[in-house]
């Protein structure tokens, strides 16, 4: 994933044997990593600043959202109420937001860390399993993937819940991202 | 006139293709009725004794397919290799990249064939059930595929054969939404790329 001013990718690599997050400049120089730890590190978003870094990892036993500098340093866990949580989105400015996918049955639902008042607000409700979400780059809507009409598909939704629209309809869709 | 030409010409179609049937069965038979009968032969040792042998011997000409599949399985395209593979799956528990014992064995019976067939190249595919979400599912998979390339290289098979890729749960062996089924897409697949 690009950083916010397009100049550094940061991605997962098991290239030395583990699933862990690096980070890399655009022309391929600069190659440093950013983990270091037995569990999985994956699924990336940059801040808006380009100083931070959420991802997932099952370091805890399951899934959850942490942050860490893009230093590499000031680790913290984001997600402590749910029971697995994947795929963070971070909102550009100015919304301050992370939005991730957390189990709430046998599915997911699309759900949203406000990280001024670190409230979590809940926008798909069930219908189907919903993975994946990704901040459009205006910040006021989400990209995200649903089984609600079968199959997998892209649908897209507003960061307060309203106005889902349906994107793709053939075949199954998978972890969607926007233009800029 | 034509009907009864082509009525003839059938029949000795036919006629040559029996004889070539033989024929091959025939050319085919010796170098398989030779490894056959010992195999066979084992089991009614510890059964009774002096009736089965010729009845076994005539029981044992159906398993010749299976030495003569296997000389066979190096003059195959990679399509039919990869459809009929002779590789076979290894499979994981839940959230889980460790090989087990069953696991070891199975990666070690394809250590085996890919020594056998040296100029083989691999990728193992690493996969998981639709539980997890989808790009951890990713992770998960490649770590599955990178353990059992791991494994493969620490039974002397040489790194530049085995390539790696995860699909996570996007391709389901069974698509069904049970432990029966999730089971089976807990799995890295083997994958002849060239030979």
């Amino acid at each position: 994933m690009f950083s916010p001013d397009g100049t550094r990718i940061v991605f997962t690599s098991s290239r030395e044997g583990n699933p862990e997050l690096y980070i890399i400049n655009k022309d391929g120089s600069g190659l440093r990593r950013l983990t270091n730890h037995p569990a999985i590190d994956t699924s990336p978003t940059w801040s808006p600043t380009g100083t931070q870094i959420a991802f997932t990892s099952d370091r805890a036993g399951q899934p959850q959202i942490y942050i860490v500098g893009a230093d590499g340093l000031n680790l913290r866990r984001l997600t402590t109420a749910e029971s697995y949580a994947d795929r963070p989105t971070w909102s550009p400015a100015p919304f301050n937001e992370i939005a991730f996918a957390a189990r709430t049955g046998p599915g997911y639902d699309i759900k949203i860390y406000d990280l001024a008042t670190g409230m979590t607000r809940q926008i798909t409700f069930g219908e189907g399993s919903n993975e994946s979400p990704a901040y459009a780059p205006n910040g006021r809507h989400l990209a995200f993937t649903s089984t609600r009409t079968g199959r997998t598909n892209i649908f897209t939704i507003g960061r307060d819940g309203r106005g889902v629209r349906q994107v793709t309809r053939d075949g199954n869709n998978f972890t969607p991202s926007w233009s800029n | 006139m034509v009907q009864l030409t082509s009525m003839r010409a059938y029949h000795l179609v036919i006629v040559i293709a029996i004889l070539l049937t033989a024929a091959g069965c025939s050319r085919r038979k010796p170098p398989v009725a030779q490894p056959v009968p010992p195999p066979a032969a084992a089991p009614p040792a510890t059964a009774a004794a002096p009736p089965p042998p010729p009845v076994r011997v005539e029981e044992a000409l159906p398993v010749p397919a299976e030495p003569v599949g296997e000389d066979s399985i190096g003059g195959r395209s990679l399509d039919e290799l990869n459809r009929n593979s002779p590789f076979k799956p290894v499979f994981f528990d839940l959230d889980s990249a460790e090989l087990d014992d069953p696991g070891r064995a199975i990666v070690g019976g394809n250590a085996e064939l890919l020594k056998k067939y040296s100029a083989w190249v691999i990728t193992v595919e690493g996969h998981a059930d639709e539980r997890g979400t989808a790009e951890y599912n990713l992770a998960l998979g490649e770590r599955r595929a990178v353990a059992v390339k791991t494994y493969l290289i620490s039974l002397g098979v040489a790194p530049d054969r085995v390539r790696t890729v995860s699909y996570g749960k996007e391709f389901p062996f069974d698509p069904g939404h049970n432990e029966a089924a999730w089971s089976k897409n807990r799995r890295a697949h083997f994958v002849i790329t060239s030979k």
